[in-house]
């Protein structure tokens, strides 16, 4: 998967493309924890995300839960059928999806 | 006991088989087997002329039931039918169930009909649930009752029309055990069912139909290990599995997902199937396979088609692990929420050598 990262200042803005599921989830957490410590503003635009697995999901929910702690995290773009997995598994009233 | 005579059924100036020669003693359990649309259903029905045939003849106990003066009414009280989707009366209890064409058909009375119909249920494995309301029952249950009903009326003879094939694949041995037992004393059993395991098993005689008639016919063994005609073989050989063993070393989860895919698309199917595919790799495969620290040492995957409908089956075989693989620590919630949303049921088994996963889509 390709992930897109755009920083400025203290926002940042992570745009993973394709399927994010247990091969490609530990990509993503790595890639977040490298900017994790100055970002205030997170957003995840997942208008290219085709696919989430339960890895993937654990990853947004310890993203949730630093940004809990120091500021903002909202999803965007999502697509309906990565929406369908978040209702089916209740993240859609845990994480900001706007 | 039944004799069916150059039989021949056409269905708008199509013929669905013709000149079928079958003959059935007292006791036999035949089974008939055959692909979809190729009838079988259909001569079942002739049995008991819920179908009329264009022609030939079908004789019970001598008697010709397609002659016009027979009393077909008659011929049918020797005759019990059990349905794939069970045709219990929803609106009445077990027990009712039961007793009803005892009182109302053989004129017997309640009090009769009701001790027989307790026997009856105990029989089948079902004493105590008399009062209970079939919507209220198991598949298997609710077949088992539907047996109980049949054997009510005290048939020579039993027709079943796919009776394992509404059922989960783990409610068929139950249903198996009550249809063995009716063999034992002496009734004689025609089934039709797709199912060629359970035909296997519980068949004295099997009967494949295809091309229009009566391809081929014997003991399960002969048919199943060694049939003669090629129609046959390529009936029971055609694949309808896909199986592959899976190691944790070299486990490919996209490799698996689309060759899963490209088998199921063969088949009637639904979208939401489609899906439990990369679901059933990331939410129970990989988490059971390459879990850091119990590992299992492998597992055989098969997917198991049906021919007749879009209900099919996945079984996994978890080798060399100790607990069971949809608890912790191998699934936590997250992993089963997804899996029981895209699969119809998940189930798991102990095993010798490991624990069994079943998944029906």
């Amino acid at each position: 998967m390709t992930i897109q990262k755009t920083l400025q200042g203290s926002a940042l803005t992570v745009a993973p493309e394709g399927r994010l599921d247990t091969i490609t989830s530990p990509q993503l957490e790595s890639e977040l924890r490298a900017d994790m410590n100055s970002v205030t503003d997170l957003v995840f635009d997942l208008a290219n995300l085709t696919y989430i697995s339960s890895a993937g999901l654990r990853v947004l929910l310890s993203a949730q839960k630093a940004m809990n702690k120091k500021g903002t995290m909202v999803l965007r773009n999502v697509k309906p059928e990565i929406m369908e997995i978040f209702e089916i598994t209740g993240f859609s009233s845990i994480l900001t999806i706007e | 006991m039944i004799s069916i005579r150059n039989l021949t059924k056409r269905f708008d100036g199509n013929t669905v088989w013709e000149n079928v020669n079958l003959e059935i003693q007292k006791g036999e359990t035949v089974v008939i087997i055959g692909g979809s649309g190729g009838g079988k259903s259909t001569l079942l029905r002739c049995i008991n002329r819920l179908v009329e045939p264009d022609s030939g003849e079908v004789v019970i106990d001598g008697v010709n039931i397609l002659s016009p003066g027979t009393d077909i009414n008659a011929v049918r009280r020797k005759m019990g039918m059990v349905y794939q989707h069970f045709n219990l009366f929803s609106h009445l209890s077990v027990l009712e169930n039961i007793i009803l064409a005892p009182m109302k058909v053989a004129g017997r009375s309640r009090e009769d009909a009701v001790a027989e119909a307790k026997q009856l249920l105990a029989r089948v494995g079902m004493a105590g649930r008399e009062n209970t309301n079939p919507a209220d029952l198991s598949g298997g249950q609710k077949q088992r009752v539907a047996s109980a009903r049949t054997l009510a009326m005290h048939p020579e003879i039993i027709l079943f029309d796919e009776p394992t094939s509404a059922l989960d694949p783990t409610m068929v041995d139950e249903v198996e055990s009550v249809i063995r037992s009716l063999s034992e004393d002496g009734i004689t059993g025609v089934i039709v069912t797709h199912d060629l395991q359970f035909a296997r098993r519980i068949a004295t005689r099997v009967v494949f139909l295809a091309d229009k008639g009566i391809c081929e016919e014997g003991t399960p063994e002969q048919l199943f290990d060694h049939p003669t005609k090629l129609q046959t073989q390529r009936f029971l050989y055609r694949s309808r599995m896909f199986e592959q063993d899976l190691s944790p070393e070299t486990l490919d989860l996209y490799a698996l997902a689309s060759e899963l895919r490209a088998f199921l698309r063969r088949y009637e199917h639904e979208r939401k199937q489609e899906k439990l595919l990369p679901v059933l790799c990331d939410e129970l495969l990989y988490p059971v396979l390459k879990h850091p620290e119990a590992p299992a040492a492998g597992a055989s995957l098969r997917l198991l088609c049906s021919e007749t409908s879009s209900r099919h089956t996945m079984m996994i075989g978890f080798r060399g692990i100790d607990s069971d693989p949809l608890e912790e620590p191998y699934l936590d919630e997250l992993n089963l929420a997804l899996l029981n949303n895209y699969a119809e049921f998940v189930l798991s088994r102990k095993k010798d050598d490991g624990w069994e996963v079943c998944i029906q889509m």
